[in-house]
């Protein structure tokens, strides 16, 4: 219904009553064409429309701002429509970069046609449930509204940040070859150390230039040792909570989160690691630990439906469910810090847990998206209390990178290695 | 769309010319001004586009056609321009519509048609109408009145509902 029939319907009975109170008969003749416009109108209006509807999209999977195609198949089952719009509503994360959502079609009866477009969308979970269908009249006085039921559904994992295979040494490993240096001998490319030569061992692994020297004195043969390489167990802990979210300009601090997490665990899980993940903050989404391509497709699901949330039970890091994390893991946090979490590292260092924080700094992301918005006093006793927090946390034995988002998750992860190098090295 | 456009100057010409030989008919010179000054709001609704200017225009218009048939005119011209004015205002407001997405040749066609099909039917019934001459009593005009004042009420309220649930 719309303003058109409204005009014209107002237009004729104008004219009917103003003839009729005037008795003039040459008015009332001034409506018989608006009468038969609405009347061929009303005649060529489609009484119902029939279609069946199917969904396809190439990728029922992929990352954040990768191009999308969904192909929508119309059939038309019933009556042949000249006058059709084919309208199907987007989210709002959803952009479309060809081709066209909404569509005027002319489908004869028995025909099937396609509405085609590409989009990319932002990290989420996408349902679609129907498409949005009108037929009306040539003179769009009369129009027939439907849906027709087309459902999808499409998980957009987060865009991974590049980095190269995270250089972080955790405290323990699991007795599985690996990549990881155990601090033991073993089978491993690294020199470990030199030992005497046992029967059984082999000699390629005879470390001859020792054995020479030794000649002259005991005669004695030594064998080199390499350190044995070794998977390690790391469990993710993505802090969903609502602090946890600061939106500027189209840009949120916690997507960045997400992408280290992403980041971070397809690097784990590519060298062999055992991951596990806890994602908190208005629900509590959980991953026991596992190996390999199918823990990652479970991750990367996991990371797509993360939300920002309060939820009081989760309000505080400390009521933590550390079941999810075998003893001795490295834990990594993705969180901005909150003073009140500094018990709760306290706790999982007691644990016997190594943990490393990876902190998205909140203050140097406001300043730069909205230098105005703050006083520079103001940003600095902030930038402060925060140094003044990780430096607690680091003298409680967390590793902690203080990420500026503004730069490579890649640089602060290497930083950090450099920093944690040295002080082993003093 | 350039047909549309076309089309549309023919409509507006063929209103406004036999608007305003209504008014020279019929003496009424204050009437050919009033008639440019529609003549402009048609001008500005083709050229801003939008519901409004195009709809007051097509008013205007009506409303200086029944001016004609109250001044004792043939009543041949002011039917005339009222079904140029109608087809004005469907084209100019097609024409809009189509702006805003792609519009499909074969939908073209089928309203071209017909639009075609109910200004000529409209002009011929009007014409033919026009022959007829009917008595009616005082009584039956009133409740004529009355009926025709209940299906306005009514049928706005039923638009209202259509409207709102659509």
């Amino acid at each position: 219904m719309n303003n058109k029939l409204l005009v014209v319907f107002l237009i004729v009975c104008g004219l009917f009553i103003y003839g009729l109170a005037d008795r003039d008969g040459e008015v009332l003749v001034l409506t018989v064409p608006f009468l038969v416009y609405l009347l061929i109108g009303f005649a060529q209006a489609p009484e119902e429309v029939r279609l069946a509807g199917m969904r396809e999209l190439d990728k029922p999977r992929a990352h954040a701002g990768e191009i999308v195609e969904c192909r929508i198949e119309l059939r038309n089952e019933g009556a042949a429509v000249v006058n059709l719009s084919v309208h199907d509503r987007q989210a709002p994360s959803v952009q479309v970069v060809a081709g066209n959502p909404e569509q005027r079609l002319e489908l004869p009866a028995g025909e099937t046609t396609e509405v085609v477009y590409q989009f990319r969308a932002a990290r989420g979970v996408y349902h679609w449930e129907s498409v949005g269908v009108s037929a009306g009249d040539p003179f769009g006085l009369f129009e027939y509204k439907s849906s027709i039921s087309c459902p999808g559904e499409m998980l957009v994992y987060p865009q991974p940040l590049k980095i190269r295979s995270a250089t972080l040494r955790p405290g323990a490993t699991l007795h599985a070859a690996g990549p990881i240096p155990a601090r033991s001998a073993g089978s491993g490319i690294d020199f470990w150390g030199v030992r005497e030569y046992r029967p059984g061992d082999s000699l390629r692994h005879l470390n001859w230039r020792l054995a020479a020297r030794s000649a002259v004195k005991s005669r004695k043969l030594f064998t080199t040792e390499y350190e044995r390489e070794e998977i390690a167990d790391y469990g993710l802990i993505l802090d969903a909570r609502k602090f946890s979210s600061y939106s500027r300009l189209e840009e949120d601090l916690f997507e960045y989160s997400v992408s280290a997490a992403a980041a971070l665990s397809e690097s784990f899980l590519s060298n062999g690691n055992r991951l596990s993940l806890l994602v908190f903050g208005d629900t509590l989404q959980s991953l026991f630990p596992g190996y390999g391509k199918q823990q990652l497709n479970k991750v990367q699901s996991c990371l797509a439906r993360a939300r920002v949330g309060e939820n009081f039970p989760f309000a505080y890091l400390e009521y933590l469910p550390t079941r999810l994390f075998p003893s001795r893991s490295t834990i990594v946090v993705f969180s901005p810090v909150h003073t009140q979490d500094f018990e709760v590292y306290a706790r999982l260092i007691s644990f016997g847990y190594d943990a490393l924080l990876v902190a998205p700094d909140p203050i140097d992301f406001a300043a730069r998206m909205t230098p105005d918005d703050f006083d520079a006093l103001a940003l600095r006793a902030a930038a402060v209390e925060r140094a003044v927090l990780l430096k607690r946390l680091l003298q409680l034995g967390v590793k902690v990178v203080d990420w500026k988002v503004g730069q490579p998750l890649d640089a602060a992860l290497r930083q950090m290695a450099m920093i944690e190098k040295q002080v082993r090295k003093i | 769309m350039k047909l549309y456009s076309t089309l549309f100057v023919i409509s507006l010409v063929i209103s406004t010319m036999c608007l305003g030989m209504g008014f020279v008919l019929a003496e009424n010179w204050l009437g050919l001004p009033v008639v440019l000054v529609f003549l402009a709001c048609w001008v500005f609704s083709a050229r801003r586009g939008g519901f409004w200017p195009a709809t007051c225009a097509l008013v205007g218009d009506l409303v200086l056609a029944v001016v004609i048939v109250r001044s004792e005119v043939s009543a041949y011209l002011p039917i005339a321009a009222c079904v140029t004015a109608l087809s004005a205002w469907e084209l100019i407001l097609f024409k809009n519509s189509a702006a805003a997405g792609k519009m499909l040749p074969s939908r073209e066609r089928h309203h071209l048609r017909s639009l075609g099909l109910a200004s000529l039917v409209g002009l011929l019934a009007s014409f033919i109408t026009t022959h007829f001459r009917f008595d009616l009593p005082f009584g039956l005009v009133v409740l004529l009145g009355l009926a025709t004042m209940a299906i306005l009420v009514f049928g706005i309220r039923f638009l209202q509902t259509q409207i709102k649930s659509g």
